[in-house]
């Protein structure tokens, strides 16, 4: 017993002994930095002269992208010390190091027989000296802004841990003629603006359209029929109808997440309730019941909750209810008028318009109505709508006397850009990842 | 009188009809059908790893080691991967002029490391007696300057969800010249693999450890220089401020 005693002083003395040698210097860093990670892309190799142009452009869009985010920063192409020649050889990290490019993206463009291409790309950690991902596209020539999207989504996944918003599209109103006889038609575009089409003619005048969060689908507000009325278009059939048969005008619509509903607001007699709408079935069920307007419904992406405008306070503001209606509460206690709420994606804020000491800001919210955030602010700034990863807001912003414009701002607040478009452009609805 | 009216009702017509004419290009888009092009997506990640695929592969010509510390105290790292021969040779001969000279840079920058280390060598082993006080004034020395460069590689998580709860401890080792000795480990969080969040954290810590190197600071320090045991071992939390 005694001797089992000593033996274990003896190991507790030893292991005393022995800590010091073994110690460790305990660091806790607290604070670092937000500054754009520095990407290289190299121009894609290719075969051909037609190829090479292709690669240049795909590389081009990548680079656009990267730095369109904030988060990254393209380093120049002229600082790049070693030439990549084929896409097989690992690169020279240390050549990569020196010009400290965090991350190097490389690719190859190659012409198929059957008239396609093919186009390789690979993303390595250049301080880990590993490569973090590879991927194959083949798809027609004409398309290959969306393989150039796609590689950006990958690289931006790779390198935040969030799903990329590239491979995205943009519906919204397109705005032209004079002010007294004003033109609005549906456009849709590529997230950066590219690939401009009109989706509705020039004859009756379209609000509000809004991408389903899970389908091809677009549901917006049109005068074709003579009263405001909600309609839908099916991108991948290039048809349109009008939802439902309500007896008085219908207005903002929504999908639910999974886009098998739609809530909107119906206008009776002076008196605007919030409505649901099963897609399938066409049964429509109230939400609200109040003698004030309600409107602007958006589900929470667990489609368990609806936050909604309201002035039953005596101003607008901000609610939020149960999917079934019940829970009503109001969120927005700041000084202004709230309107236009959308839930984000991620679930975790609310943004909204906030018209205050005559200025229009877009600004955030917790759910819960804590944490509110001003992220933009001008004369009109107003129509919130969230990149599919929930850390970009599009909205539209019309100077005084000026026409409206895309532009789109990062929850940072920092990060605030123009999208081009051709035409004046209000409204937008930011689509889900395509398929 | 007549005149300038005569001017304004020209110039009034004039921008009509530009706007007319502008609103008529402005409408001149194509309308299309927008069914979505497909793509066919090959995952060539595993297949495209070249890296990952030589070090399955003996190394046949494994460069000469280079003079190092003592192997005990300082394991080195993974050697490489070693390209096939002639894919070496081609290379070697394309970046003939660059190798050269960056080679150069280094055997200067090494011998001088080695002398400083020599010199190093020859002064007492003051790491190994230390008092308590004097230990704990240079490993808070140490923490400063170990913090003061990871500052600037690590990219806060202040701008992720619930970013409170992204608390990350790596340990890494560290050559005499500074360098770091193999790759950092991830002390915890144990479990990340399925947490997005935390993944992406632990991503930002690894990445700052391996930006910082070297840690040039810590040799070439006046006051914990020679204290190479002492800094030899890192154990760094990355994490905001805990109100």
């Amino acid at each position: 017993m005694i001797r089992k005693l000593l033996a274990a002083i003896v190991v507790v003395i030893a292991a005393a002994l022995a800590l010091p040698a073994q110690a460790q210097v305990r660091v806790n860093v607290e604070e670092g930095h937000l500054n754009p990670m520095p990407v290289a892309v190299v121009d894609f190799l290719a075969g051909s002269a037609a190829a090479q142009q292709v690669g240049r452009d795909v590389s081009g869009v990548i680079r656009a992208n990267l730095e369109r985010s904030a988060l990254f920063r393209a380093i120049p192409t002229e600082a790049f010390i070693e030439r990549i020649q084929a896409l097989e050889v690992p690169p020279r990290f240390a050549d990569w190091k020196i010009i400290d490019a965090q991350a190097l993206v490389v690719g190859e463009v190659t012409p198929l027989q059957d008239g396609r291409i093919r186009i390789d790309f690979r993303l390595y950690d250049v301080f880990a000296e590993q490569q973090m991902t590879g991927f194959t596209y083949a798809t027609t020539p004409d398309n290959w802004r969306r393989i150039a999207h796609r590689i950006s989504d990958q690289i931006y996944e790779q390198l935040t841990g969030e799903r990329g918003y590239f491979d995205t599209r943009i519906v919204f109103v397109s705005e032209s003629g004079p002010r007294t006889r004003r033109i609005k038609r549906l456009m849709i575009m590529d997230q950066d603006g590219a690939n401009p089409f009109f989706l509705t003619g020039s004859d009756a005048m379209v609000l509000t359209p809004r991408f389903s969060p899970s389908t091809q689908l677009i549901t917006y507000m049109s005068f074709e029929t003579g009263a405001p009325r909600v309609f839908l278009y099916n991108l991948e059939t290039n048809r349109r109808e009008v939802l439902g048969d309500f007896p008085g005008m219908t207005f903002a619509p929504r999908f639910s997440p999974d886009g098998s509903s739609i809530v909107l607001t119906l206008d009776m007699n002076g008196n605007s309730e919030i409505y649901t709408m099963d897609l399938r079935s066409r049964s429509r069920r109230r939400l609200t019941n109040h003698a004030a307007i309600d409107t602007s419904p958006s589900y929470s992406p667990d489609g368990g909750q609806i936050v909604f405008n309201s002035d039953r306070g005596g101003s607008p503001q901000l609610y939020v209810m149960n999917a079934d209606g019940s829970g009503q509460r109001r969120i927005s206690f700041g000084e202004g008028r709230y309107s236009t709420p959308v839930w984000s994606p991620r679930g975790d804020l609310i943004a909204f318009t906030r018209q205050s000491g005559g200025r229009f800001a877009i600004g955030v919210m917790r759910p819960d109505g804590s944490g509110e955030r001003i992220l933009t602010e001008s004369y009109l700034d107003e129509a919130p709508t969230w990149s599919p990863n929930g850390r970009v807001i599009m909205f539209f912003r019309e100077g005084r006397g000026e026409g409206a414009r895309l532009w789109s701002v990062d929850l940072t607040g920092r990060n605030l850009r123009q999208i081009p478009t051709q035409t004046d452009a209000s409204d937008p609805a930011w689509s889900p990842l395509l398929p | 009188m007549r005149a300038g009216v005569l001017v304004s009702i020209i110039g009034h017509v004039g921008a009509v009809m530009m706007t007319m004419l502008a609103w008529e290009a402005r409408s001149s888009l194509p309308e299309h059908t927008l069914a979505v092009v497909p793509i066919e997506i090959v995952d060539v990640a595993a297949e495209a790893n070249i890296r990952a695929l030589a070090e399955d592969v003996p190394d046949e010509e494994v460069a000469p080691q280079e003079e190092q510390a003592p192997q005990e105290e300082e394991p080195q790292p993974a050697p490489a991967p070693t390209p096939t021969p002639q894919q070496q040779r081609r290379r070697q001969n394309e970046e003939f002029n660059l190798a050269e000279i960056s080679g150069m840079i280094n055997r200067e920058r090494d011998s001088g490391r080695r002398q400083q280390e020599g010199q190093r060598a020859d002064r007492t082993q003051r790491g190994a007696g230390l008092g308590t006080e004097e230990r704990a004034s240079i490993e808070a020395r140490i923490a400063t300057l170990v913090r003061q460069e990871l500052q600037h590689c690590w990219r806060t998580v202040a701008d992720m969800r619930d970013p409170e709860r992204l608390r990350v401890t790596v340990a890494f080792r560290l050559n005499r010249d500074g360098s770091l000795n193999g790759q950092p480990r991830v002390l915890s969080p144990a479990n990340y693999t399925f947490d997005p969040d935390m993944n992406e954290a632990v991503n930002r810590a690894m990445r700052a450890v391996r930006t910082c190197d070297p840690y040039d600071r810590l040799p070439d320090d006046p006051v914990v220089g020679d204290h190479f045991e002492v800094w030899r071992d890192q154990e760094v939390t990355f994490g905001l401020r805990i109100q």
